[in-house]
């Protein structure tokens, strides 16, 4: 699923522009999929399929900014490009605050709306390599025993082995044998590519 | 009294006699005057006729009241020397004459005169009457209409964010069909039968704009009242797309629920969906700022007993507040922040005017139901 195209999904309760939006994207090579409400999209939506959002931000039933909400709560990281009919300010500075990409008025210049649509694609690659990345690393971290994890930590934190064979009190061997192992499991190369790993992985 | 100016020693039977055709004549005014029903020319006629047989040789008398260069006379009238006249005036100015005439040589009594006199008084008073009485009603007819077409200017300019709204979808669909169907022209990647389907859709698009900007002229037009037979699910469906605009603004949802094959109302059809508009956007507003996962605003038609309809909008909003009952259909009455008020009190009126009724209920769970009733043309049910 990590490899299926991006997909720019198209909410908007209006056919035409749903078809109109549609076919811009086609023009410049984009797949894209149209919902006509904001639960419509929730329903449909699979969270492998990589893409961004074209959303309109007043619509009957659940609003844009709603859906916005309801994204974040589910963990959710698609980027959002807001459409709106009128510059609602105050609305389009929160939407704005809370992770959208861009807030464009109705009707939009296309050209903008295809460039913020490409920047959008590419924050949401980056975002999906980022976790991707820190998945892996974090699979890795997770094949060290409990007392393998304690010296990673303290060779992390820049000591050196004798210090670190002095906090565990155990031998500075034992260290330099859980240090190899550490290197073995985690297929690091070195140190910095250790602490390259640890950080990807985020705070545990 | 018109019998003050009898002088001299008369036969008591002549006076007897006299005095009594007097109050025939009076009476004869009077009663007209209650039957007329402000119709001036019908009280002028019979007054003419009534003066004439009150005269002492009724068959040799005729009359004529002249009132604003135009003339109500018996069919017997004749331009004689011997006839007396008494002025007729309203506001102390003279506007007519009232004179009876011989067509043969008599001489009018006093008596005669004073009648005629005290019936010119009481014409001209009626006169004065009546011409207010008709200044008043078109007075009050022409303000009703400019109300009624304020408010209506007014709803428009309270759905100004909406109507932005409404109109920018199909610009929106427009433009970007348009800068889609050319950049796939210099890409060189469309087909004939694309860019006809293409210019087909823009076409459809222009035509939804303009709809929306007509609906709005129909609405704030200036116009003279009129009635025909209307289907009332007709109606409704026509201020959809009006009402529409400012639920979705609010992302409510309208949701119909009409019974089909109701008989025809007999009204002005703009009116009522001024009674719509007003009810469907109270329901949208006393939504707004709710939680509810599908806020609604139910519109509903049904017969009622025979020869009625009825139209009810309901919300499952925050509900009308307790104190609100007694004055909810004054003008100016409102509980909104930025509502004038006046659309209550004027659909109410616009309902009494067509013979109906407007009230509301609280639903037993949550919000408020309006209703108003129609009668349905002919006061037939057989729908």
């Amino acid at each position: 699923m990590a490899d299926a195209p991006p997909t720019v999904f198209i909410v908007d309760d209006d056919p035409a522009v749903r078809e109109s939006m549609g076919m811009l994207m086609a023009t410049a090579g984009l797949r894209s999929c149209g919902f006509p409400s904001a639960r419509d999209f929730l329903a449909a939506y699979e969270r492998a399929v990589p893409g961004c959002l074209v959303l309109d931000l007043r619509m009957p039933g659940m609003s844009g900014t709603e859906l916005q909400a309801e994204l974040e709560r589910q963990d959710a990281t698609l980027p959002i490009i807001f459409l709106t009919a009128y510059a609602d300010v105050p609305t389009a500075v929160g939407a704005v605050r809370a992770g959208a990409v861009d807030f464009l008025e109705k009707p939009v210049d296309g050209e903008r709306l295809l460039k913020r649509v490409q920047d959008a694609l590419g924050i949401d690659a980056r975002s999906r390599a980022l976790r991707s990345e820190a998945e892996r690393a974090r699979e890795l971290l997770d094949r060290l025993t409990p007392r393998e994890s304690e010296v990673l930590d303290l060779v992390v934190a820049g000591l050196t082995n004798k210090a670190v064979a002095k906090i565990l009190g155990i031998s500075r061997r034992t260290v330099e044998t859980h240090r190899a192992r550490i290197m073995g499991k985690t297929g690091a190369a070195s140190l910095p590519d250790l602490i390259r790993i640890v950080g990807s992985a985020g705070p545990r | 009294m018109p019998t003050a100016r009898k002088r001299g020693a008369r036969a008591p039977e002549h006076g007897v006699d006299a005095r009594l055709r007097e109050l025939e004549c009076h009476h004869a005014v009077s009663r007209v005057i209650e039957d007329a029903g402000g119709v001036v020319h019908h009280v002028l006629l019979a007054t003419a006729r009534a003066l004439a047989a009150a005269c002492a040789f009724p068959a040799d008398a005729c009359a004529r009241i002249r009132l604003r260069g135009r003339d109500y006379r018996t069919d017997t009238w004749q331009d004689t020397a011997w006839r007396i006249s008494a002025p007729i005036e309203v506001q102390g100015q003279q506007v007519g004459t009232a004179e009876v005439a011989h067509v043969r040589r008599h001489t009018f009594r006093p008596e005669e005169q004073a009648l005629l006199d005290s019936v010119a008084l009481r014409l001209g008073r009626y006169v004065e009457q009546a011409e207010n009485d008709r200044r008043l009603e078109s007075q009050e007819a022409g303000l009703r209409k400019r109300l009624l077409h304020l408010t209506r200017v007014t709803t428009v300019g309270e759905m100004a964010s909406s109507i932005a709204h409404e109109v920018n979808q199909p610009l929106t669909a427009i433009s970007t069909y348009a800068q889609a169907c050319r950049r796939m022209v210099e890409a060189d990647d469309l087909s004939r039968e694309e860019i006809s389907r293409i210019l087909g859709r823009i076409t459809d698009e222009a035509l939804r704009a303009g709809e929306i900007i007509h609906r709005l002229r129909d609405l704030v037009r200036r116009r003279e009242s009129e009635r025909k037979p209307w289907s009332v699910n007709a109606l409704i469906h026509q201020v959809m797309p009006l009402a529409n605009m400012d639920a979705r603004l609010h992302g409510v949802l309208l949701h119909l629920d009409l019974e089909q094959n109701l008989p025809q109302v007999v009204v002005d059809g703009v009116q009522i969906q001024q009674v719509l508009l007003n009810l469907i956007r109270n329901g949208v507003d006393a939504l707004d700022g709710q939680t509810q996962p599908e806020p609604e605003v139910v519109v509903r038609t049904c017969l009622t007993t025979p020869g009625g309809l009825r139209v009810s909008v309901s919300d499952c909003g925050c509900g009308l507040p307790e104190t609100a009952q007694e004055d909810l259909y004054q003008p100016f009455f409102t509980t909104k922040r930025d509502g004038m008020g006046m659309g209550l009190s004027i659909s109410r009126s616009i309902v009494l005017m067509h013979g109906g009724r407007l009230w509301f209920e609280r639903n037993p769970v949550r919000g408020t139901t309006f209703h108003f009733s129609l009668p349905t043309e002919g006061g037939s049910a057989d729908g």
